[in-house]
């Protein structure tokens, strides 16, 4: 069993193969050897890790990527945009855990996980105009009128939609 | 952040977004996930997207990637703009395919590279077309391409026209056609690829031998086609020529005019009609060219530089007051 302490002091207690899904734990428990010490995760706050601990035991027992395949596999990801139903259905959450997932997975180091967030952040853009997403992620147009009519103009053939 | 205009400061707002909190390699990590259009329409959300789509050529590698596609020329550049955007303008210049959600045909280059990145929906649906496959063996590459756009006007309706938009940008990538299909040339498909492609052919030359009899049929209907085209093309020539001797009289840059958007849709509509710009309409087109109004007389100017200037120049006084 491994001992997880996250940034709001809550304490984990997992499985090692569930928590070996990342890879800075795997590597920080292989440096560390067997310990009862805990292992802090300053950067995960506690409902964000138990997500992330709900998708590593929904993923648990599917091969880890080893480095040789880790490129193609990530190539193999980029290029489709479909996500599993059990994934979709584990992402819909609020936009701000969606993102603290993201952060998560980065920080961890959970590859799949991020390309499931990397890859709903997509689908949320597809096929909205900029002023639909600008309010979807409350972005503020902080173009000078000059710069934004430079981008029309270098798009003005995209814009015969 | 700042940016410099001709005569005023401009403070950058700070966005405090749960998505600009993410580290420019998770942004690239989204951008590589999404397609052409998604990054062409991001590009107008905020400056920070606008300048990594701009510089980080990943994001764009990716998208061609996931749609078959050889990786973009880097030689491949009309005007100094970014060659990503002249690689996609070439493929997939026009709108968005009402069939497959792809972008269509607006620049003719080639229909046979078009088709291949379409999806197999589109595909059938192109092939299913008889009026398609009358003149194929008689046209040129450019023609065909004409031909398959009248063709298709029923399959993708908000289709643009060759002339409005693309004629004046057509001439200069001339050049970077060639350039492109030099280099498409020396690409290795891989055999998958190369695989579909043959079948692709394949199937096209069986539609072809299968359609044969309409070519008789669909005579009438290139004819009329070819006709309307032909005065369409004068009509449009005409109308930038009247729009062009305005514009010299009014003293306003005529590039600026071809380039806004609206104007180009109602000189669009007046080709379309294949009906003369008149001086009434011209002065209804001012209005949308002249778009930025003085704060304290509401007099239009194009941009806001020309504004302040002219604020400077007449309202000082009163601004001060």
């Amino acid at each position: 069993m491994v001992l997880l302490v996250t940034s709001d002091n809550e304490q984990f207690t997992t499985e090692k193969d569930i928590v070996e899904r990342s890879v800075l734990i795997k590597n920080m428990l292989e440096d560390v050897g067997e310990s009862d010490q805990p292992i802090p995760l300053p950067n995960v706050s506690s409902s964000v890790l138990k997500k992330v601990l709900e998708y590593c035991e929904h993923h648990r027992g599917e091969p880890l990527p080893t480095a040789d395949s880790e490129q193609s596999q990530d190539e193999t990801r980029k290029r489709t945009t479909d996500i599993s139903e059990w994934d979709q259905k584990f992402i819909t959450v609020d936009q701000e855990m969606l993102f603290e997932i993201i952060l998560a997975a980065n920080y961890l180091d959970i590859k799949s996980l991020l390309d499931v967030g990397c890859k709903t952040v997509a689908n949320m853009i597809k096929g909205k105009t900029p002023e639909e997403i600008r309010k979807l992620f409350n972005i503020v147009n902080d173009f000078t009128p000059e710069e934004e009519a430079q981008i029309k103009k270098e798009n003005e053939w995209a814009e015969d939609r | 952040m700042s940016a410099t205009g001709g005569s005023y400061i401009y403070f950058r707002p700070v966005q405090h977004t749960q998505i600009h909190r993410l580290k420019e390699e998770l942004i690239i990590e989204i951008l590589n996930r999404c397609g052409p259009t998604c990054l062409f329409t991001l590009r107008f959300v905020c400056y920070s997207f606008c300048k990594t789509i701009a510089t980080k050529i990943s994001c764009w590698d990716s998208t061609f990637a996931r749609l078959g596609l050889p990786p973009c020329p880097s030689e491949l550049s009309v005007l100094g703009k970014v060659p990503q955007l002249c690689y996609t303008n070439i493929l997939f210049a026009g709108g968005l395919c009402e069939c497959c959600e792809k972008m269509t045909i607006g620049t003719p280059v080639s229909v046979s590279l078009r088709i291949w990145t379409c999806s197999d929906e589109c595909k059938k649906r192109v092939f299913a077309n008889k009026a398609l496959f009358t003149k194929l063996d008689e046209l040129s590459d450019s023609e065909i391409e004409l031909s398959l756009r009248t063709a298709l006007k029923d399959i993708v309706p908000h289709h643009p026209h060759p002339e409005h938009g693309v004629l004046f940008r057509t001439s200069q990538l001339e050049a970077a056609r060639d350039r492109f299909y030099r280099v498409l040339n020396t690409h290795q498909i891989d055999p998958a690829e190369q695989e579909d492609m043959a079948s692709l052919l394949r199937d096209w030359e069986a539609q072809k031998q299968e359609t044969a009899e309409y070519q008789l049929i669909n005579a009438d209907f290139m004819a009329r086609a070819d006709a309307y085209l032909a005065n369409r093309r004068q009509i449009t020539q005409d109308n930038f020529q009247i729009l062009h001797r305005f514009c010299r009289e009014d003293k306003i840059n005529f590039r600026d005019v071809c380039a806004t958007l609206a104007v180009r849709r109602v000189v669009e509509s007046f080709n379309m009609d294949l009906t003369k710009l008149d001086l009434r309409t011209w002065y209804t087109i001012r209005n949308l060219v002249f778009s930025i109004p003085c704060p304290t007389c509401q007099r239009l100017f194009l941009n806001t530089q020309d504004m302040h200037a002219h604020v400077a120049t007449y309202h000082r006084r009163e601004n001060a007051d």
